[in-house]
């Protein structure tokens, strides 16, 4: 574990700890409603309150608060789409990668088209038709992440099935399930790993993005990009609404990024291209 | 023509240069030696991992950098030791008065400029000529090299070359700044045999030419035998015998040259079974005692392993480095 | 390379015929504009009539055989908001995007470039580190929050800046600084370890040992073909660049494709978001259908 970007790796696990144990570490309640301590600022300030160490918002809602509670529907949107999207992804990508053929082609060149659909737009088309929502945003991130792992786990899959001990494995036998189970998945493993911890950060920074348009999860659920929404009015005068929750995304990803770089190179330095 | 006393055109005297990894600090060069005047053509011989590359780019101060270094030893050029050298002041040598080719040329072409552009480049560096006698010089200079079409050619690219006449562009890109020394990498190696011959015909005639002196890096005997004039064998980052072409093959004096020479297989006689030298080179992150060949030597006592033999003259030029030729 | 360019051009097609089908069907199935063009009083008959006069009532296959005809002869339907036509309003807005699009790219190439580069030069070292500081920087902050920040401080608290709209250079600033920052990353990273390829070949060592000044070797020999795999890769980002400028435009009310798409979004004017998707679908796919073709321009060897 030599190496590993210590502070990085700290925010990454007390991210996963907040997701997990939210509600039980809250001070306050990230819902309710209390106009009287409405638009304090961070208890830094002069003005501030250090029972509401990072300030409350339009409607007096603690703002660490509505932070902890909303990284569980970050992290969740992210977790839940990179999984699904992965899976499909990642069985196409064999698919396509081990009967190498017109089959193949079909996969691939729709995975060609998703990637170049514009799925921000089409969030906001899905949103207005169906309605925003936890499962739309997994949707349209599974939807745009299954095409990349398609690609990579396909270009995989094919230099691994030329490799010396899949043919020794066919020769004596083994039928391609056997084939796909014992040799193909541990050894695409590590690089699925790698492309998933690399993959959490997008995800995350995408479902604010649609948060913050309004095609994501909608209020009163807190959550980081509708924070930073609801706090443009306010901007000039309780800044603090806005810039605090885009903080803390930019502080949780990069730590995302890190450690997933550390993954990379811990499992095998030769993934640099991903 | 030589004369005894005619000055040596590059003298190199117990060059180390080291190289510095994760496992440690290597001795690739530790302590070589040899010399050549001009006219004349040097084979450097040994195997794999004997230093005989890292010390011609050394030479250029070309070894890579910060991976290794030169902590020893001195390269003089025409009396100027060029290890003292700042690299602005080795600049000055490079190209127009000591040039190099290597070994592949798949690789040693910028693909993305015309072949035409590269030689240019360094007949701009080296000489104060307009665009249009530039480029006259240039296409001259691909026909020296034998190049056909030159005047089509110039503007060919380099994947548009076969390797052998790719080889001959280097070798037009080398001689653009007039040198004086040629340092040849293994230039042959990846040629087939038939293009090798004629390489090394075009060498030996540009040097008649020009008076060149030629450093050949080579593990391969029969080259030695068609255009070396003097040897130096390396072995294990050290010179270990120097000697003329005629000398070495007549009569051997290091075990290891000896060895060499017994598994180069003589179609004339062949023998019942392969010759290989049994062992492997010293590893360079060791220090080793005494000789670095007694290992593997057939003739190793217990001196050879305790102390390194020191390098002995055996003739006018020569030299070997063995207990058995120490008085 | 005419097969190449057949094959390409088919799949564009049917990308967009697909994508075209995708938001004509959602659209069509879900909420009705009525409620939102008509008052709150209008009549049950009112409604009906309306959803007749725009065509609603139909089989959803004959609607799209209508569109599909429509669309051939550039009749996209007129927007349910304003009443003018789809396509006029669309490529009003278009030029502006694209002028964002490219000043982004343009910002991100400049600033990349020498970082990507020091980045190889000095292996390990501080401009390593901070080049790639940068980079994961770029990729880690939500384009929107920057946004903010930015205006925050340079319009709202400083007041150099405009905050929104176009209307001359300054205008330009922050929205091309926040695009273009996220997609350094990917350049600065690849430069990097593409410069650190072609050091590492024959042609540089021979390069040096021309006698060419070390600046003249990285930045005309060693730069030149480590671009290559870096001028694809932003060929095929711009494409990416004007998807995720929506944000940058909703932010800085930057008249463009993406705030139209939002605000037809709201408004649910389906004629005029139809459109649009298909104009950045068509974008997308047209940019790297360019760039796959015009591979052979960049790198001699592919030309033969």
């Amino acid at each position: 574990m030599q190496n590993i970007p210590r502070l990085p790796a700290i925010i990454v696990a007390a991210a996963i700890f907040f997701a997990v144990f939210a509600d039980f570490l809250v001070p306050h309640s990230p819902i309710d409603i209390d106009l009287a301590h409405a638009q304090m600022p961070p208890a830094v300030f002069s003005r501030g309150d250090w029972r509401y160490p990072l300030g409350t918002d339009r409607l007096g809602r603690d703002i660490l608060s509505r932070i902890v509670v909303g990284t569980r529907t970050s992290l969740g949107i992210a977790v839940t789409a990179i999984l699904i999207g992965g899976a499909i992804g990642t069985a196409l990508g064999i698919i396509a990668g081990y009967w190498d053929g017109w089959l193949g082609v079909l996969i691939m060149r729709t995975a060609d088209a998703f990637l170049a659909f514009p799925s921000l737009l089409f969030a906001l088309v899905l949103a207005i038709t169906i309605g925003p929502g936890f499962w739309i945003v997994v949707f349209v991130l599974a939807l745009a992440l299954w095409a990349r792992f398609a690609r990579l786990i396909r270009s995989e899959v094919i230099t691994i099935k030329n490799r010396d001990f899949v043919l020794l494995a066919r020769v004596s036998g083994a039928g391609n399930v056997r084939i796909i189970r014992w040799h193909l998945l541990p050894n695409i493993a590590n690089t699925l790993i790698v492309l998933c911890t690399l993959q959490i950060g997008w995800a995350i920074i995408v479902e604010a993005s649609l948060t913050f348009l309004g095609a994501g999860v909608p209020p009163p659920t807190p959550t980081w990009g509708g924070m930073v929404a609801e706090g443009l009015n306010y901007i000039e005068t309780a800044w603090w609404i806005s810039v605090i929750p885009g903080l803390t995304i930019m502080l949780v990803v990069f730590s995302f990024n890190l450690v997933g770089d550390w993954v990379r190179d811990f499992l095998d330095p030769q993934l640099r291209n991903i | 023509m030589a004369m005894l006393a005619e000055p040596p055109l590059l003298e190199v005297r117990d060059l180390q240069t080291h190289v510095f990894t994760k496992r440690g600090v290597g001795k690739a060069v530790a302590g070589a030696s040899f010399s050549l005047r001009a006219g004349e053509t040097l084979g450097l011989v040994g195997e794999s991992g004997s230093g005989k590359s890292l010390a011609c780019f050394s030479v250029l101060g070309l070894n890579p950098k910060p991976a290794s270094r030169i902590v020893g030893g001195q390269i003089l050029f025409k009396g100027d030791d060029l290890v003292k050298k700042s690299e602005r002041e080795l600049r000055a040598y490079r190209g127009g008065r000591i040039a190099l080719v290597l070994q592949d040329p798949m690789t040693a072409l910028n693909p993305v400029f015309t072949v035409g552009n590269q030689i240019r480049e360094a007949v701009r560096l080296h000489q104060k000529l307009s665009r249009w006698a530039q480029h006259r010089q240039t296409v001259n200079l691909l026909e020296r090299v034998h190049i056909q079409n030159a005047d089509t050619d110039v503007f060919a690219y380099p994947h548009q070359f076969s390797g052998g006449m790719r080889q001959r562009v280097v070798s037009a890109i080398a001689l653009a700044g007039k040198p004086e020394l040629l340092i040849a990498d293994e230039p042959t190696t990846a040629l087939d045999v038939t293009v090798q011959a004629a390489y090394l015909s075009l060498l030996k005639e540009i040097q008649a030419a020009e008076g060149l002196g030629i450093v050949f890096v080579t593990h391969d005997f029969a080259v030695v035998a068609r255009i070396c004039d003097r040897v130096a064998v390396m072995y294990a980052g050290k010179v270990v015998e120097s000697t003329s072409t005629v000398e070495l093959f007549r009569a051997p004096k290091h075990p290891y040259t000896e060895a060499l020479l017994k598994s180069v297989i003589d179609v004339s006689h062949r023998p019942s079974r392969l010759y290989s030298i049994d062992g492997n080179p010293p590893s360079i992150f060791s220090a080793t005692k005494g000789c670095s060949f007694a290992p593997r030597c057939i003739h190793a006592n217990a001196k050879c392993h305790n102390e390194a033999p020191p390098t002995v003259s055996t003739g006018p030029r020569n030299s070997v480095s063995c207990w058995r030729y120490v008085s | 390379m005419t097969r190449l360019i057949v094959s390409r051009l088919l799949q564009a097609v049917t990308t967009l015929a697909i994508t075209s089908i995708f938001v004509f069907v959602l659209a069509r199935t879900s909420g009705s504009p009525a409620d939102l063009v008509l008052s709150q009083d209008a009549t049950p008959s009112e409604r009906v009539a309306y959803i007749k006069h725009i065509g609603l009532d139909k089989p959803l296959p004959y609607q799209y055989g209508v569109f599909v005809l429509d669309a051939l002869h550039g009749d996209f339907g007129n927007s349910l908001r304003t009443g003018a036509p789809a396509t006029k309003l669309v490529f009003e807005r278009l030029p502006r995007t694209l002028l964002l699009a490219s000043a982004a790219t343009v910002f991100a190439v400049l600033v990349s470039v020498p970082l990507g580069v020091a980045a190889a030069l000095h292996r390990g070292r501080l401009w390593d580190r901070l080049s790639m500081g940068f980079a994961l920087l770029g990729q880690s902050v939500p384009s929107f929050w920057l946004g903010v920040v930015l205006i925050l401080i340079f319009s709202v608290w400083l007041r150099w800046l405009p905050s929104s709209g176009v209307g001359s250079w300054t205008n330009y600033l922050m929205p091309s600084v926040v695009l273009g920052w996220s997609i350094s990353a990917g350049i600065v990273r690849l430069l990097r370890s593409s410069m650190l390829e072609v050091l590492d070949r024959d042609f540089i060592t021979l390069a040096h040992a021309k006698g060419l000044a070390p600046g003249t070797v990285i930045w005309k020999h060693a730069l030149r073909n480590a671009l290559i795999p870096v001028v694809t890769f932003v060929g095929f980002m711009y494409g990416v660049v004007i998807t995720s400028g929506i944000v940058v435009e909703v932010v800085f009310g930057w008249p463009g494709l993406g705030l139209l798409a939002y605000e037809s979004t709201l408004w649910r004017d389906f004629p005029v978001l139809q459109l649009t998707v298909l104009v950045y679908t068509a974008i997308i796919v047209f940019v790297n259908f360019l760039v796959d073709i015009s591979y052979g321009i960049i790198d001699p060897r592919v030309r033969d």
